[in-house]
């Protein structure tokens, strides 16, 4: 863990919560990019599929996305709206989980039914959309345009 | 004197707190955990304020003594330029 990380868990040990603005594209449309902010808590035992971790990559970087599925002693994690395959997440490399965010200044909880329905939906959704990014990404190839803005990796700052 | 804009605050449990949004992130990373008269105070610090008009919202909202709340009023806004977060 870098230091980076280290304070962050520090504050999260020291005050209970971490509050944040990420920055970055990868989870819209459900976070702006430095617009919204997530409400980071312990993480007190495993993560469900579908819940939203802050984490450091083994690259030392900071990423606030998804769990897709569970694996033994870790996590398939994605951005929602990334269609690369991230390494597996190690359960050592997790700093928090989200609990609540604000979008547009609206509160929402982790826990609320609507926006489970719509975490339900959004991961069902993607073999459709990654269908769709492809056709999309071959149609930019043959016609010489490019409109990946996201970072490669897709991550950014939390 | 006057804060920087570029943040936003929230309720978190019984806690007010504030954090940069859009280019502010750039500059400011972290938290600002604010209690009762400290969110008063950052509040009206959104905008141009005296020192002696601080003073009058605390005592104001608070049932504390002008000598308390100037008390207070310098402490908060000594963290804020500690922190470089007042308009120069």
């Amino acid at each position: 863990m870098t230091p980076e990380g280290e304070k962050k868990r520090a504050i999260l040990a020291e005050q209970g919560f971490y509050l944040t603005t990420p920055a970055g594209h990868s989870m819209e449309p459900m976070l702006t990019d430095r617009e919204d902010q997530v409400l980071i808590r312990p993480l007190t035992g495993p993560a469900r599929r579908g819940d939203v971790l802050l984490y450091e990559t083994p690259a030392g970087l900071h990423a606030l996305h998804r769990v897709v599925r569970r694996r033994p002693g870790g996590y398939l994690m994605r951005g929602d709206s990334c269609y690369d395959r991230e390494p597996c997440l190690t359960e050592d490399r997790v700093i928090g989980r989200m609990e609540t965010f604000w979008h547009g200044g609206r509160e929402t909880s982790a826990d609320d039914p609507a926006y489970r329905r719509y975490v339900r939906r959004r991961l069902l959704s993607y073999p459709l959309r990654r269908t769709l990014h492809a056709l999309r990404a071959l149609g930019a190839r043959l016609t010489g345009h490019r409109r990946d803005r996201h970072d490669k990796d897709g991550h950014g700052r939390t | 004197m006057k804060r920087k804009d570029g943040f936003v605050s929230r309720q978190v449990g019984g806690k007010v707190v504030a954090v940069p949004v859009g280019e502010r992130t750039e500059h400011f990373s972290g938290m600002i955990t604010l209690n009762g008269t400290a969110a008063l105070l950052w509040d009206e610090l959104a905008e141009e304020r005296t020192e002696t008009e601080l003073v009058e919202a605390l005592t104001a909202a608070y049932d504390v003594t002008p000598e308390a709340a100037l008390a207070d009023v310098r402490a908060f806004v000594k963290k804020l330029a500690d922190a470089h977060l007042l308009e120069p």
